[in-house]
């Protein structure tokens, strides 16, 4: 047996075993049911949008509750591989793994590809409730939602390479949770404001907000190469214009940016080694 | 005790008075070398200017657009946050000629030309257009002749309408005097009045007009003998829009002064149960927020920023009336609307309020009046449609399908349950899991 295909096994193993804990497990469950409820709340407040104004015009209403529900679902997995990388080293099986044909690629990919596969599961109940959302509200599930989705599966990556490359990084779980939360929701938040403001009429705007705008819109410009969900505004807008050279630029730049992650949570672990 | 009060009393009303002083002082105005810029904004001609303060002028690519080097007095007022120029005291034009860089090396080099602005249909309506040249003072020779051709005609009219009145009173006094009756052919016609001429045409003078491609550039004002200006050197960004399209601005029934936009695809329009609703299509464009801002409101040093990443639709002229609306429903075309004038007309009492109805310029109820709008009118039952404007060969304009749908207003405790599935499912697995395991530790313990 070659290395690579000792590799390729050890991921298989590790993935597989790592796969059927998750879907046995309450968390994943509780987690859906979570992001659903959470989503359910913008639905209900467009539906009242429409039904308060007789007429609405809106941008795909569902994209926004599924991009909530996509985002707690990644985050959720994220702060799994984050904090199952860290129990396993405190508990041992990390250097218990690395005595025999594993390496810090195996274990990283193995990682990476469970909670990938977790994922796309997700994504596919995510999308069959959404669907009967859809025909419940008559609330239509156009290109944009389908663009939403497929986009999502790269955000979701990132979102998990990001988790195991701070559970590499730091040395404790407690810490790499609460940075990778804290990382997380300050991208979420500047992601939104900076939305919000820059769907604002520029002429209602106060000197004091547009003072906020601007902090807002250099710190976006920041970090949109930095945060997970830049690289999903960069795709959702190549889909709206409908060109296909910024669709494959930004879907490639979304897994360069994630290979980049795993790729650094790989030397980390090599570097930092697997001992507690 | 009286005169403290009274000195007290002198005290308060000497700082009130100071203090009102202070307050009403004019702001500081300075001389200054600024570019007064007409700029084109794919609707119509533009004002502003930059003055010492702003470093960077925005222009649109492959349009005419002025620029004028001029001295004037500046000032910045706090209330609005712009800079203001007292162009009506102060205005004296910087002679030389424009020097246009790219990259360090210059690209061109512009002498002032003559132009104005002519208004086809009236100043206050419409687009206007810029004139160049001979062109420029060809327009502005036929507006003068025509207000000359409309005070002779005006002058005509009088003549003819006192002659009017002259014979008119020779037929009253006839009619008194005789009792002779004159059926209406036999009677004089009144003169018909001349209308002065809508379009307009503005004085021609002088400036740079600037028609560049995309791209960075540097512009200055360099004198006869080929030096800088002080205070000319400025960056200039020529930029284009990032896509164009149809875009509606969409009026409902019930809310006629709250109109609502849709300007792509993707901003679909809801609506609840049936409803009637007048469309109006514009051709528009898509442009960066913070150059636009910057193109139009360069006085204002606040504008656009913080929008260096953010698009804005701009509606630009409203598509021909011709232009037909089709509803389709299942990819068939269902129904085709145009254009029509409809009428506001307010009803007494407590109910809407108005009514919207179709104008009739031969009615007599709107003898007098105009259409208070031009729109397609949709009514539309519960369903889900899509909506595409077409010219009159049937062609469907780009850009210019939306989909309308209404909603289904479903009890939110459905929605709700719908959520908890995944948590049903979950403790069923775990469930089974227990089992299972039980099941598993009772065989090995037999």
């Amino acid at each position: 047996m070659s290395k690579m295909q000792y590799r390729a096994n050890a991921i298989n193993v590790i993935a597989r075993r790592d796969i059927k804990s998750t879907v046995n497990g309450l968390g994943i469950y509780v987690v859906a049911s979570l992001a659903f409820l959470v989503s359910m709340l913008f639905v209900r407040s467009n539906l009242k949008g429409v039904t308060e104004n007789g007429l609405m015009v809106m941008v795909n209403p569902l994209n926004f509750p599924f991009f909530i529900a996509v985002t707690i679902g990644a985050t959720y997995l994220a702060l799994t591989s984050t904090m199952s990388v860290s129990r396993e080293r405190d508990q041992g099986t990390l250097e218990v793994l690395f005595y025999g044909p594993v390496d810090s690629v195996a274990y990283i990919m193995a990682k990476f590809l469970e909670q990938l596969v977790t994922f796309l599961g997700l994504v596919i109940v995510y999308m069959v409730i959404f669907f009967v959302i859809s025909k419940l509200t008559n609330f239509g599930m156009d290109g944009s939602f389908a663009a939403m989705a497929g986009l999502s599966v790269l955000l979701a990556a990132s979102i998990v390479a990001f988790g195991l490359l701070l559970s590499t990084l730091c040395r404790s779980a407690r810490t790499s949770v609460i940075l990778l939360l804290v990382l997380l929701v300050l991208f979420l938040a500047v992601d939104i404001v900076a939305g919000i403001l820059n769907s604002m009429s520029a002429k209602d705007m106060s000197v004091t907000l547009v003072y906020v705008r601007v902090a807002v819109d250099m710190l976006n410009r920041g970090l949109q190469w930095i945060s997970p969900f830049g690289y999903l505004n960069r795709g959702m807008g190549a889909m709206n214009l409908g060109s296909a050279k910024l669709i494959l630029s930004s879907i490639g730049a979304s897994l360069l940016y994630t290979i980049v992650l795993l790729a650094l949570a790989m030397r980390f672990l090599d570097r930092r080694g697997v001992r507690k | 005790m009286r005169s403290t009060i009274l000195r007290i009393s002198i005290m308060v009303i000497c700082v009130l008075t100071a203090v009102a002083g202070v307050q009403a002082a004019p702001p500081q105005r300075e001389k200054q070398v600024v570019y007064g810029i007409t700029p084109w904004t794919g609707k119509e001609y533009g004002g502003t200017f930059a003055p010492k303060g702003i470093d960077k002028i925005y222009l649109l690519a492959d349009s005419n657009n002025v620029i004028n080097t001029l001295e004037t007095e500046v000032y910045f007022w706090p209330i609005t946050n712009e800079y203001m120029a007292n162009w009506f005291e102060s205005r004296e034009v910087v002679e030389g000629r424009l020097q246009i860089l790219q990259d360090g090396k210059e690209i061109m080099v512009l002498e002032r030309q003559p132009y104005n602005h002519y208004y086809p249909d009236g100043f206050y309506a419409g687009t206007s257009e810029l004139l160049i040249g001979e062109e420029a003072e060809k327009k502005l020779q036929e507006y003068r002749d025509a207000i000359e051709g409309y005070w002779q005609a005006v002058s005509e009219y009088r003549q003819a309408y006192a002659d009017y009145e002259q014979q008119m009173s020779e037929i009253l006094k006839e009619v008194t005097e005789t009792g002779k009756t004159y059926t209406e052919d036999e009677l004089p016609k009144p003169p018909e009045q001349p209308t002065p001429p809508i379009w307009y045409a503005t004085e021609v003078t002088e400036g740079f007009i600037v028609n560049l491609p995309v791209g960075e550039y540097v512009i200055r004002t360099i004198d006869d003998g080929g030096n800088v200006v002080e205070g000319t050197e400025k960056k200039l960004k020529v930029f284009d829009k990032r896509r164009s399209g149809i875009g509606y601005q969409i009026i409902p029934e019930s809310k006629w002064t709250r109109p609502v936009q849709s300007d792509d695809a993707t901003q679909i329009l809801y609506m609840e149960g049936s409803r009637t609703m007048y469309l109006k299509a514009f051709y528009e464009s898509e442009y960066n927020q913070h150059d636009f801002l910057k193109m139009t409101s360069l006085e204002q040093p606040l504008a656009g920023e913080g929008a260096t990443s953010a698009y804005m639709w701009v509606h630009e002229k409203e598509v021909p009336s011709s232009i037909k609306v089709q509803v389709l429903q299942g990819g068939e075309v269902i129904k085709e609307a145009e254009y029509k004038p409809y009428y506001v007309k307010q009803t007494p009492g407590y109910a809407l309020g108005y009514e919207i109805i179709e104008f009739d310029p031969e009615a007599e109820e709107f003898a007098g009046r105009r259409p208070s709008f031009e729109a397609v009118k949709l009514e539309l039952g519960p369903g889900s449609y899509e909506i595409r404007a077409v010219d009159s060969s049937g062609r469907v304009l780009d850009g210019s399908v939306r989909s309308i749908r209404s909603i289904n207003v479903v009890p939110m405790w459905q929605l709700y349950l719908l959520s908890l599935l995944p948590l049903a499912a979950g403790v069923v697995v775990v469930i089974r899991r227990r089992r299972m395991r039980g099941q598993t530790a009772k065989s090995v313990s037999a």
